[in-house]
């Protein structure tokens, strides 16, 4: 056998040879699918209006209006209203801030005249105790506690609202109520009194 | 010279064809016939008061010269990445539901390829552990083996998680490979 027929043949097996080691890699290689899963789960922090308790409702504006007329023995004028917190977060809290609109000289009204009773509630798949209410507003107190000036810390919680799945997000609610009430004294100017109470849900 | 070049070009040629057709007649290719596909399957949710289910699709082809064939399937995870909370709060395997679609294409046989239990219908990913068998085929897919054949098995996937609040921020990390295999 000559060189030249032992070289054509010796590349031919090398061809051959490489033929097959691709050939089983491919076959190796290619059977293969790969699916690598990424979730990123965000935070977030909304309220709505416990009375409308979907997406339209979100960030409401919630008029309460206390009409009174001064008599003899009469009780009371209370409203009331309702929010409800959803987070996924472990560290948040509620503030609020209070802004008159009116000129307190007309009707008399001092903010320390109007009651407000906070209390809280969870649903079925809220954990009850995801907030806790600061002091003084863990017991009845008035408007008069909730500064002008600055947010003033009302609600802080420690755990997200959720204490169970709840793919609709329908159960999962944590409310806060506030109930306003204020005498119908004759010492009360007649007018009308407005003030604005901001409730934001932050995370530090 | 240029006949010996002639010929040294048509033999690779034919290797590289050959390589093709091995490569098309037991393989695993994307929808663009592309080989040992890497399919991302990214959520990024963020809860919100309405139900809302975010859901990731990927398909791929499935081409077998043989008419003995399975598909099993290795899970990983979704593993917490700077996750805090409690635990039991963490995005889990069967949080995820996981509906399979087998459908044929071109000569493939219909009746040749079967999703195995329970993936006929809607579960979740922790149904996938470590080999489990997703499909047994008992055909091949068809006569060709060219790399582009319109003859091969189509396995659709749709991966679903919904926004809840309960679940911890953060990030989770998974994996689940498909393997073609032949006794």
């Amino acid at each position: 056998m000559s060189l030249k027929t032992t070289t054509r043949f010796l590349v031919i097996l090398l061809l051959f040879i490489s033929f097959l080691f691709g050939t089983f890699n491919l076959r190796a290689k290619s059977s293969q699918a790969t699916i690598p899963i990424n979730i990123t789960v965000s935070g977030k922090l909304i309220i709505t209006d416990a009375e409308n308790d979907n997406r339209s409702g979100t960030d409401p504006t919630l008029n309460v209006v206390l009409k009174l007329t001064p008599e003899l023995n009469s009780s009371v004028i209370s409203g009331r209203s309702a929010i409800r917190i959803r987070t996924n977060l472990n560290n948040w809290k509620l503030t609020a801030q209070r802004r008159d609109l009116s000129n307190p000289s007309i009707t008399n009204i001092d903010p320390k005249d109007v009651s407000v009773n906070f209390t809280t509630q969870a649903g079925s798949k809220a954990n009850p105790n995801a907030g806790r209410l600061i002091s003084p507003f863990d017991s009845t107190t008035s408007l008069g506690q909730i500064s002008t000036n600055a947010s003033t810390d009302l609600l802080i919680g420690n755990t997200q609202t959720s204490i169970d799945k709840d793919p609709e997000n329908k159960n999962n609610w944590f409310q806060l109520t506030s109930d306003y009430s204020i005498s119908p004294d004759f010492f009360y100017g007649i007018g009308e009194w407005d003030t604005i109470i901001s409730y934001s849900l932050v995370s530090p | 010279m240029q006949v010996k070049l002639f010929l040294f070009f048509i033999i690779c040629f034919s290797l590289a064809s050959l390589s093709n057709r091995a490569l098309a007649c037991f393989s695993i290719t994307d929808d663009f016939n592309f080989p040992n596909p890497v399919l991302n399957a990214a959520f990024t949710i963020q809860p919100d008061v309405s139900p809302f289910t975010d859901c990731w699709t990927g398909a791929i082809r499935i081409r077998s010269d043989k008419n003995s064939w399975r598909l099993v399937a290795n899970r990983n995870g979704p593993n917490p990445v700077s996750v805090s909370g409690d635990q039991s709060n963490n995005v889990k395997a069967d949080d995820i539901t996981l509906k399979l679609e087998l459908k044929n294409f071109g000569m493939a046989d219909p009746n040749g390829a079967v999703l195995v239990s329970p993936f006929p219908s809607q579960t979740d990913l922790s149904s996938i552990q470590s080999g489990t068998l997703i499909v047994s085929g008992i055909k091949r897919s068809g006569n060709s083996c060219s790399v582009n054949n319109q003859n091969f098995y189509k396995l659709t996937k749709t991966l679903c998680l919904f926004r809840d609040f309960v679940f911890n921020v953060g990030e989770y990390n998974g994996e689940v490979s498909y393997t073609l295999i032949s006794p």
